[in-house]
């Protein structure tokens, strides 16, 4: 005799269209979500071969037991610093920036309804470049009897603060039930960045011989500058804002209804809003000070993560925090070996990824207005 | 229940709805009807709790819309916008299971899910992208999603509500029919269900009773009969109507399209 089969079993799979089976609605991790794990596996596969990648390569290479043995303490004195103090603190800061700004991006992109909301190109990050001039340039006036131990903390407060200020900029421009065209969100972006194009002209205007060389190194976009001193507050500030980015999965895929639907649906629009823009900014504003303002991650991230896993936020945003990180850890592993031993900013890579998708992405819209 | 009591809203100096009380009981299905501008959607706004009243407020089971939290509204009242929009590439079953909460077991949700597509006839479709199905069909994979949440709401215990602005809007008429059949079902199995509609003949086939705006005010709140005569609608609606009795004992209200409009006088069409 044959065993038998749950009946149950059977007639669900009988009557239910496959996809919601398999989907349970957004926001939710069902039985079936075999494939979008298959493909954030692949993701996280490729970020943790681009973080060995950005360990191994340099002047000196390290093979995978020096590295295991620099972390048990027991490698030569050379290949420990440069493991130590050099390599690891840069690879986790670039890491770190790259999922920041990917999922400051996914969540942008979301709230705004916006495919083209970028931290940078609306003028998050100009908001916290500002913010970390104004310490660069005038720190030593106004916070000059700060505590030493609080100094690491002045830039991604300040950071943070300016990130905010642009933030609260656009999604105010934003406001408005049935949403606000693509444009203008770019255009209050475009306004904001010449607001902080001129204010950061005149801090350089204003700024001593050893401030300008730190600015100017700074304001280019480069992880070089990663020592734990750096990472350390990067990461506090950081991973906190990501993890509270990363449980917006259910609100971000409401707010595709448009914000008076999203709060037909239980989202409590305001609160969500004013949530998602604070630890944005907060995660904006900590990858910003620690390493300049690097472009076009947050807006190819999310695409990226989008296109390879469907429209369900509860896996767009895992993904774009791994795309994000892969693609820094990518683009510094670039400029750092590709003309040793000059360096040239890490904005000069993402540039050239980002740049061109971003036409993509204007056109691929231009054909579909067209259509 | 759903209620509203004394309610007043004004856009600067115009007033939209002027001191509106309503009374929507478990298991009614009411009918809001009036001319373009009357106030149905604001009225609606009001009473789904999105818009906040000048004067009077909303009520669902007794107590007022605004004490609860967008999520505890959530899950006693659904509703169908008058224009919804998506801007994502959702399939319709991930549409109809969007606004269901996280407390429902994703099994549930699932099945809640698939019943509210078989309900509006897009059970078939499930699979396919929402951008990719016609206008009507969109539309329906929204009320789906409202449907959805209203069960959902059930089964933690709310759904007490369910508000449909224009839910036939731009539907062939055998899916008008399925939407207010899924309405219906909704009140029969103990909602309060307030719909906007402008086709009184459907108001009148399926609504316990028909609320007529003119203006900012009910004029009218009887059951469908009643409420509908040929002067008042041609008034209400400053066309000569016409109403009459259906061969299958339905009633019927249509514009007298071929005589002028007229402001007063009778109309030329024999009331039922």
């Amino acid at each position: 005799m044959r065993p038998m089969r749950s009946p149950a079993r059977g007639f669900d799979a009988m009557s239910l269209p496959a996809s919601i089976a398999a989907e349970g609605g957004p926001g939710r991790i069902a039985a079936g979500f075999g494939w979008r794990a298959r493909v954030l596996a692949a993701m996280a596969a490729l970020g943790v071969a681009a973080f060995l990648a950005e360990l191994a390569f340099g002047p000196v290479r390290l093979t995978l037991d020096d590295m295991s043995a620099a972390l048990l303490g027991e490698a030569p004195a050379a290949a420990q610093a440069i493991f130590a103090e050099i390599r690891a603190p840069r690879a986790l800061l670039a890491a770190l920036v790259g999922a920041a700004l990917g999922l400051s991006g996914t969540c942008l992109q979301g709230v705004l309804r916006n495919p083209l909301a970028d931290p940078g190109l609306i003028g998050v990050s100009a908001g916290a470049t500002v913010g970390a001039v104004t310490v660069i340039v005038l720190g030593d006036l106004v916070f000059g009897g700060a505590p030493l131990f609080l100094r690491p903390f002045l830039l991604p407060v300040a950071a943070f603060l300016g990130a905010a200020a642009a933030a609260a900029f656009v999604f105010s421009i934003a406001r408005g039930r049935e949403g606000v065209s693509v444009a203008t969100v770019i255009l209050a972006g475009v306004a904001v960045n010449a607001i902080a194009g001129a204010f950061i002209g005149a801090m350089v205007y204003v700024s001593d011989d050893r401030q300008l060389r730190e600015l100017t190194f700074w304001t280019m976009g480069s992880v070089g500058g990663a020592r734990w001193a750096v990472v350390l507050p990067t990461l506090l500030f950081a991973v906190p804002a990501a993890a509270m980015l990363a449980r917006s999965a259910r609100a971000l895929g409401l707010f595709q209804l448009g914000e008076r639907a999203a709060c037909h649906s239980g989202v409590d629009v305001e609160r969500e809003k004013l949530r998602i823009g604070l630890f944005t900014a907060l995660a904006v504003g900590a990858a910003t000070a620690a390493a300049g303002p690097i472009g076009f991650i947050g807006l190819v991230a999310p695409h990226v993560s989008r296109l390879l896993i469907g429209p369900n936020h509860a896996f767009i945003l895992p993904g774009a925090a791994l795309v994000g990180a892969a693609l820094t850890l990518g683009a510094d592993l670039l400029v750092r070996t590709a003309a040793p031993p000059a360096e040239p900013p890490i904005g000069l890579a993402t540039a050239l990824i980002g740049g061109p998708f971003f036409l993509w992405l204007i056109v691929a819209r231009m054909r579909r207005a067209d259509a | 229940m759903l209620e509203a009591r004394g309610v007043t809203i004004a856009y600067g100096r115009r007033v939209a709805v002027a001191g509106a009380d309503l009374r929507i009981g478990a298991g009614e299905l009411v009918a809001l009807c009036g001319p373009n501008g009357s106030g149905k959607s604001s009225l609606i706004g009001v009473m789904s709790g999105d818009l906040k009243p000048d004067l009077g407020e909303a009520l669902i089971g007794g107590a007022p819309v605004a004490a609860f939290s967008v999520a505890a509204l959530a899950r006693r009242r659904a509703a169908l916008e008058q224009s919804p929009t998506l801007s994502a590439p959702f399939t319709v079953a991930v549409l109809a299971g969007l606004a269901i909460p996280r407390e429902v077991p994703p099994a549930v949700a699932a099945e809640i899910a698939a019943r509210a597509m078989a309900a509006v006839g897009l059970a078939h479709r499930a699979d396919e992208r929402v951008h990719s199905l016609s206008g009507g069909q969109q539309r329906r994979a929204h009320l789906a999603r409202a449907l959805a949440q209203l069960e959902a709401g059930r089964s933690l215990g709310g759904g007490e509500a369910l508000t449909l602005d224009e839910p036939t809007a731009g539907l062939d008429f055998a899916h008008q029919i399925r939407a207010m059949r899924a309405a219906r079902v909704a009140a029969d199995s103990g909602a309060a269900v307030l719909a906007a509609l402008h086709d009184l003949s459907l108001a009148a086939a399926f609504a316990d009773r028909i609320v007529l705006m003119r203006a900012g005010r009910i004029v009218t709140d009887e059951a469908p009969r009643a409420a509908l005569s040929s002067d008042r609608l041609s008034e209400i609606y400053e066309t000569p109507m016409c109403l009459f009795e259906a061969p299958d004992g339905g009633l019927c209200a249509v514009p007298s399209y071929l005589s002028p409009p007229f402001h007063s006088g009778a109309s030329r069409c024999l009331s039922p």
